[in-house]
């Protein structure tokens, strides 16, 4: 075989991945081996057939993945939207319809009372309609766009600022300052949101709709989609407010017919997130660029654009919280161990040598690399490079953010049985807590430190975490789980890099420190993703030291090229030298990766071992 | 509020799919004589349509999963157990398979005596 072909099929099997999970996991075998085939009957022809072959399935990729995933019906399904599209699409198209009318009334005054009227009430019969008919028939999808907007009324409600039905709502819910306006709109809505599911899953005629939910956590995405047009309240009073409206929210009917049509999360995902993106994307732009002199007098393009930017982060983040959901455990099955609930069993006699490729799903991929990439995001903030909140509360957003993120990843992977992933949450949250209490209160209390304040939260966690049924259970599989695979003691300590790479930068200015910072932790959950990806101890290891030795040489080149040369007031010997910082550098990295990995190296020895026996013919006597 | 447990799908079914896609119809006409696996299709598909239709090893595979969820195909064990290397899998035409491609050829059919009618009709 020829290096082409070898190419060929190595970068064809890449390409597989794209493909939607299920056409993936129906015919993956299959699609290599007839494309195997199909290149051994090309290479009689030359490199270039060779080539052509896999240019034709670069060439079709698109259009499978469009009709695998969108189109679940496959066939020549029609491209007309049926009944139950049409009633999801319906408050947007509605709404559409309100401002055309609206507009309408602006051209023919006459028409201005009995259109307004005639169409408020039009309108409102038909989302009453399919609100109850929805409710009734126990919320299917095609109903939850509606349901969406009832609970948006509701958290407009409990926020209580103006009039509702022409009744004054004389209470008023303040926020801090850096909740922009969208979220004080959505945060109302998401906890009520909450309250219901909590009730769902509280009472038992209502259980098989909280089993749904959990089962496809996007409906409650859709669900919140319903409200999202609110964020078109941004172009009130605008020059161009209707047909820029009116755009927004056809934008938002083609995701709804997406959402409908779309047959795996990731596609129903697209279709919310994408047009959610566009909506904003043309009421922003058009926001700016068809605004009159006066208009731009008022409020400044950066104003604009920067408002814009943020309610899409708010919006997407909405649409992204049921996601949560998953991240639940199951409820235990009446086969499952007493005891044992729905934990994993950790290091079945399935594993050998203790090395189960655990779920490797986009969800464990993210939950693993989570923390490495939250204090990345956080230092591009920190160091001003994405000025994402404009107003900062008392001792910062950012800390207690990135501490309550690794404090929920320890709670979320204990309750799981502690999985591959949660071991990254293990050792940082204590560690930040040792490095935070020298923080500044700041606001809060003058100059002094946060101190033993520091431990409360992940106090506040182990105590839930110790007083939680089946605390004992969890323990062991916390404790066997590193027994029996050695490397998520290595993966704990990797967990607790970001901490050690921000110590070793501390020094260097504002923003060369932050990109430091932002590179150094994308390179470290690489390595995290590539380890709970692995599928052998070997790989696993290897993953890890690839990710430390990366995030390593970053901040030795870092610090070699900030500190080669220049001369502070504390350094007693002189400025020093490029190559002595370097070789600093070069002997922290020796002696992490030393003492971090010795315990994944000790997990491949055993592996190995262990396999070297099974494989030994039994002896006989 | 009476909840179900499931929301209705639709069931997948043979309805809807004519006309079928050139693709389709070749898959389908290809599986007609018997049993064939992944790549015997594939180059019956190109020998059959004299090169007009070269599927992709993605195409065939993403029209192969829709015409099992419609139950137009099914899959068959390989017979062939004299062959060395991994089992293959082999897929056949079902009834109804049959039944859309034989209403798919007579829709043709009708077509193509419409076309000749006319065109006979035109001529001085």
């Amino acid at each position: 075989m020829n290096h082409v072909v070898r190419a060929a099929l190595w970068l064809y099997a890449s390409l597989v991945r794209l493909y939607p999970r299920a056409l993936r996991e129906a015919f993956g075998d299959e699609l290599l081996a007839v494309f195997a085939l199909k290149l051994r009957a090309a290479q009689d022809r030359g490199p270039l057939a060779v080539v052509g072959v896999l240019w034709a399935e670069l060439r079709d990729l698109p259009g499978i993945v469009v009709r695998a995933s969108w189109l679940p019906e496959g066939g020549r399904s029609s491209w007309q939207p049926r009944a139950a599209t049409w009633a999801a699409m319906a408050p947007f198209l509605l709404s559409a319809l309100l401002q055309a009318g609206n507009g309408l009334t602006r051209i023919v005054p006459a028409l201005a009372l009995p259109l307004q009227l005639w169409l408020g009430w039009l309108v409102l019969a038909v989302w009453a309609l399919v609100l109850l008919v929805g409710v009734a028939r126990g919320l299917p999808r095609w109903s939850l766009p509606t349901g969406g907007m009832a609970l948006g009324t509701i958290g407009f409600i409990i926020n209580g600022s103006g009039t509702f039905g022409g009744i004054r709502l004389h209470w008023r819910i303040t926020y801090p300052s850096w909740v922009h306006w969208y979220g004080q709109y959505l945060l109302p809505s998401i906890a009520v949101l909450a309250l219901l599911l909590g009730l769902c899953m509280a009472l038992p005629w209502l259980r098989p709709l909280a089993r749904r939910w959990r089962d496809d956590w996007t409906q409650l995405s859709f669900l919140l989609y319903g409200f999202t047009l609110i964020a078109l309240e941004m172009l009130d009073m605008h020059p161009s407010e209707m047909p820029l409206t009116i755009a927004g929210l056809l934008i938002l009917a083609g995701g709804a017919w997406a959402y409908m049509r779309a047959g795996t999360t990731a596609g129903r995902l697209l279709a919310l997130g994408g047009a959610a993106t566009l909506m904003m994307a043309v009421a922003g732009l058009g926001q700016a660029l068809l605004s009159t002199p006066e208009w731009h007098r008022r409020f400044p393009l950066w104003r604009n654009l920067g408002d814009a930017l943020v309610g899409w982060l708010w919006l997407l983040g909405a649409l992204l919280t049921p996601a949560l959901l998953a991240l639940l455990p199951r409820r235990a099955t009446p086969t499952a161990p007493a005891t044992g609930g729905s934990l994993p069993e950790v290091g079945s006699p399935t594993a050998p040598g203790g090395w189960a490729r655990e779920d490797d799903s986009w969800r464990t991929a993210v939950a693993g690399t989570l923390p490495f990439l939250a204090f990345g995001l956080a230092s591009l903030e920190r160091y001003g490079l994405l000025p994402l909140v404009p107003s900062a509360p008392p001792f910062g957003l950012i800390v207690p953010a990135v501490y309550g993120l690794l404090l929920l990843g320890l709670l979320v992977g204990w309750a799981r049985g502690f999985p591959r992933w949660a071991y990254a949450y293990l050792g940082l949250p204590f560690v930040s807590a040792l490095a935070w209490m020298g923080l500044p209160i700041g606001g809060l209390g003058g100059n002094a430190l946060l101190g033993w304040r520091a431990w409360l939260p992940l106090a506040a966690v182990v105590a839930l975490m110790l007083l939680a049924p089946h605390a004992p259970h969890r323990l062991t599989c916390l404790a066997t789980g590193i027994w029996k695979d050695w490397s998520r003691l290595t993966f704990a300590l990797y967990g607790c890099l970001p901490l050690a790479m921000f110590a070793l930068v501390d020094e260097i200015d504002g923003r060369s420190q932050g990109l430091l910072l932002l590179t150094t932790t994308l390179a470290l959950a690489a390595g995290a993703w590539a380890y709970l990806h692995s599928a052998t101890p070997a790989r696993g290891a290897g993953a890890l030291a690839a990710g430390l030795l990366a995030a390593a040489t970053l901040i030795s080149v870092g610090n070699s090229v900030y500190w080669g040369g220049r001369f502070e007031p504390w350094m007693r010997d002189g400025p020093p030298t490029w190559y002595e910082v370097a070789a600093q550098g070069l002997a922290l990295t020796m002696l992490a990766v030393v003492l971090m990995l010795a315990p994944a190296l000790l997990a491949v020895i055993r592996h190995w071992v262990r396999s070297q026996r099974r494989s030994a013919p039994p002896q006989t006597t | 509020m009476a909840v179900r447990d499931e929301e209705s799908g639709q069931t997948p079914s043979a309805q809807g799919t004519i006309p079928l896609r050139a693709p389709t119809f070749f898959i389908l006409l290809s599986l007609a004589p018997g049993v064939k696996h992944g790549y015997a299709i594939l180059k019956d598909v190109a020998a059959l349509s004299e090169g007009t239709v070269v599927l992709s090893a993605g195409t065939l595979y993403e029209a192969l999963g829709r015409l099992l969820t419609q139950g137009l195909v099914a899959r068959a064990d390989d017979d062939d157990r004299q062959r060395a290397g991994p089992p293959r899998k082999a897929y056949h035409l079902t009834n109804a398979g049959r039944q859309a491609l034989e209403t798919e050829t007579n829709r043709m059919d009708h077509l193509v005596a419409l076309a000749r009618h006319r065109l006979a009709r035109e001529e001085p």
